[in-house]
C-alpha cells in the first residue's frame, strides 16, 4: 500500500511489548555490581495488579538512586526524582533520538517526540500555539459536546467496559475532530489503536499485526494530506501543509511521521489516566463522594491522579561519555527514566501514594520535565476535568464488578480493562 | 513582592497561570510571560501557590 512508511522502518517494534506474563519483574541478580553500582533484572511494564510498575520503582529506590538493569541489552535505571529532572533538562548529554530504554537503534522516527534541540524546538513552535490554553477555549464546546454523547449510551447500560465504551472513545473522538478526519472513522481508528498498542503477544506472535496496521495509519494520513492539500479546512493537518522548516514546507515524510505521533501519543495517554483515575473513585468511595458532593475539588483531584498514576517512561540515550553522579556512562547507553519517580520523591510528597484530591501545590511530573514536557497536556487536562464532571454529575455510584480482578501492563503501562457496574 | 520567571526553565506547563490567572499571563505558545511589576499584594498568597506548582522550579518569589 506504502512505498514509505515513516516512522516504522523493519519489524522489530514488536519488541517493544512486555515480556511474556509470569515472568518476575525486578531480581536482584545476586550482589552484582556494574560500574560500581548494584544490578538488578529489571524489566520495564510486566503485566502486574494496578500500581505495581510505581512500587517496583518504590523497592528499586531501596537499593540506590542509580542502579543497573541486565535485562535487554543492559541499561541504567534511575529511582532519585532529583536525577530523572538532571536528565530531562539536559538534551545535549541525554537524547530523545530512542526514548524506549530496551531499543537502543529504533527503527523508526516519531516526531518531534524522537528529535533534539534544535530541530525539536522548530516543531514544538510550529505545535505549541494548537494546544496552548488560549486556543483550546475554542475547542471547549466541541470536547463537551463528545463526552455527552458518549454518556447518552454508557448511561443506558446499567455498567460498561470503561475503556472500551469511554475512554478510548473519547481522546480519539477529539483527536478526529482537531486532525480534520470525519468522526464516522471513529471505529477503523479504534480497530488501529488496538491493532498498535493493545495487542498481546499470543495475538500477535511476530508484530507483523501491529506494523501493518501502523501502515495502514500513515496510510490513511498520507491520503487525507493529500485531500486537504488540495481543499483545505481548518484543522491541523491542513494547517500543517503551511508550516515551514528555515523557509521550506515541511516533506511529506516527516508530517507523517508527525501525525503517527500524534496519533500514538495522544490517544493512549489520556484513555490510560482516566482508565485509572475511575479505578481510583470505584475502589476508594470516600474520595468519590468527595468529588460528588463537591465538583469544584475535580480540577485538583485530577492533578492528584495524575501525580499518583505517573505512568510515561520518557527514557534517554546518552549523547557522549560523562561521570553522572560517580557513575560513568558512555556514549549510546540507554538510562529508563519514568515519571513515576519523580512524581512520588519522598522528600516532595511524605506519604506519596495516598491521595490528597485537594492537594495544593502539586508540582507533579506526569506530563514530563524539560524540553519534551507534553505538548498536548492542557488539552488532556481539560478532557479529564470534563469527563470527571460530567460523569460524576450522570453517574456518581459506580463499582467494579464483581470478581473482575485489573491488571496493567506495557512499558507505557495502564490498566487494560476495568468492568464496572452502576448502583 | 516580584516574582522572577526564569525563561531558560519555562518548559509551558502552564501551572503558574493556572493556580494564580490574576498573577501570570502565557504567551500564545502556552508559556509564562515574564513580568518586573510588583504583585498586587492582595494576590501575593496566589502568586507564592503558582510558583510552588511550577514542575521546572522556573518561577522564583523575591519578597
Amino acid at each position: 500500500m506504502l512505498n514509505a512508511a515513516p516512522g516504522i522502518a523493519s519489524g522489530s517494534v514488536a519488541k517493544q511489548r512486555g515480556a511474556p506474563p509470569n515472568m518476575t519483574n525486578v531480581e536482584t541478580a545476586g550482589n552484582d555490581l556494574y560500574e560500581g553500582v548494584p544490578v538488578v533484572d529489571f524489566n520495564p511494564g510486566m503485566e502486574s495488579p494496578v500500581l505495581g510498575n510505581a512500587q517496583k520503582m518504590t523497592e528499586l529506590r531501596e537499593l540506590g538512586p542509580i542502579l543497573r538493569s541486565s535485562a535487554a541489552q543492559g541499561f541504567w535505571v534511575l529511582t532519585d526524582g532529583e536525577l530523572v529532572r538532571e536528565v530531562l533538562a539536559d538534551p545535549k548529554t541525554f537524547s530523545s533520538s530512542a526514548t524506549v530504554a530496551t531499543m537502543p537503534d529504533p527503527p523508526y522516527l516519531w516526531i518531534p517526540q524522537m528529535l533534539d534541540p534544535p530541530e525539536h524546538t522548530v516543531w514544538r513552535r510550529l505545535l505549541a500555539p494548537y494546544f496552548s490554553p488560549g486556543n483550546l477555549k475554542k475547542l471547549d464546546a466541541s470536547v463537551q459536546s463528545r463526552c455527552n454523547a458518549l454518556l447518552d449510551e454508557v448511561v443506558k447500560q446499567g455498567g460498561c467496559a470503561y475503556r472500551r465504551d469511554f475512554a478510548d472513545r473519547y481522546p480519539t473522538s477529539i483527536f478526529l475532530d482537531m486532525f480534520g478526519a470525519p468522526i464516522e472513522e471513529l471505529e477503523m481508528f479504534l480497530a488501529w489503536e488496538r491493532k498498535v498498542l493493545h495487542v498481546t503477544l499470543d495475538e500477535d506472535p511476530d508484530g507483523s499485526g501491529q506494523i501493518s496496521a501502523m501502515m495502514e495509519v500513515v496510510g490513511y494520513f498520507s491520503e487525507l494530506i493529500e485531500k486537504r492539500r488540495k481543499d483545505p479546512r481548518d484543522d491541523i493537518v491542513s494547517h500543517s501543509l503551511t508550516w515551514e522548516i528555515d523557509d521550506k514546507p515541511i516533506p511529506t515524510e516527516q508530517l507523517l511521521s508527525f501525525c503517527l505521533l500524534m496519533f500514538l501519543a495522544g490517544l493512549d495517554t489520556v484513555s490510560i489516566q482516566l482508565t485509572y483515575s475511575t479505578w481510583h473513585l470505584a475502589t476508594h468511595p470516600e474520595d468519590r463522594r468527595q468529588i460528588v458532593e463537591n465538583p469544584d475539588v475535580i480540577r485538583t483531584a485530577v492533578e492528584e491522579l495524575l501525580r499518583i498514576y505517573s505512568f510515561v517512561p520518557p527514557s534517554r540515550k546518552v549523547a557522549r561519555d560523562i561521570e553522572f553522579h560517580g557513575v560513568p556512562m558512555k556514549k549510546g547507553d540507554m538510562v529508563f527514566v519514568t515519571v513515576s519517580v519523580p512524581s512520588h520523591d519522598p522528600r516532595l510528597y511524605p506519604d506519596s501514594m495516598r491521595a490528597q484530591l485537594d492537594r495544593q501545590p502539586n508540582p507533579h511530573a506526569a506530563f514530563g520535565l524539560g524540553p519534551h514536557r507534553c505538548v498536548g497536556a492542557a488539552l488532556a487536562r481539560r478532557e479529564l476535568v470534563i469527563a470527571m464532571e460530567q460523569w460524576h454529575q450522570r453517574i456518581p455510584n459506580y463499582r467494579i464488578k464483581d470478581g473482575f480482578a485489573p491488571l496493567e501492563r506495557g512499558q507505557m503501562h495502564g490498566i487494560t480493562e476495568l468492568e464496572l457496574e452502576f448502583t | 513582592m516580584k516574582v522572577r520567571i526564569n525563561p531558560d526553565k519555562c518548559t509551558g506547563h502552564g501551572q503558574c497561570a493556572a493556580n494564580a490567572p490574576d498573577v501570570f499571563e502565557l504567551d500564545d505558545f502556552g508559556y509564562a510571560i515574564p513580568f518586573d511589576t510588583a504583585v498586587d499584594p492582595r494576590s501575593e498568597d496566589r502568586a507564592r501557590l503558582g510558583a510552588a506548582a511550577c514542575p521546572e522550579r522556573a518561577v522564583q518569589i523575591l519578597d
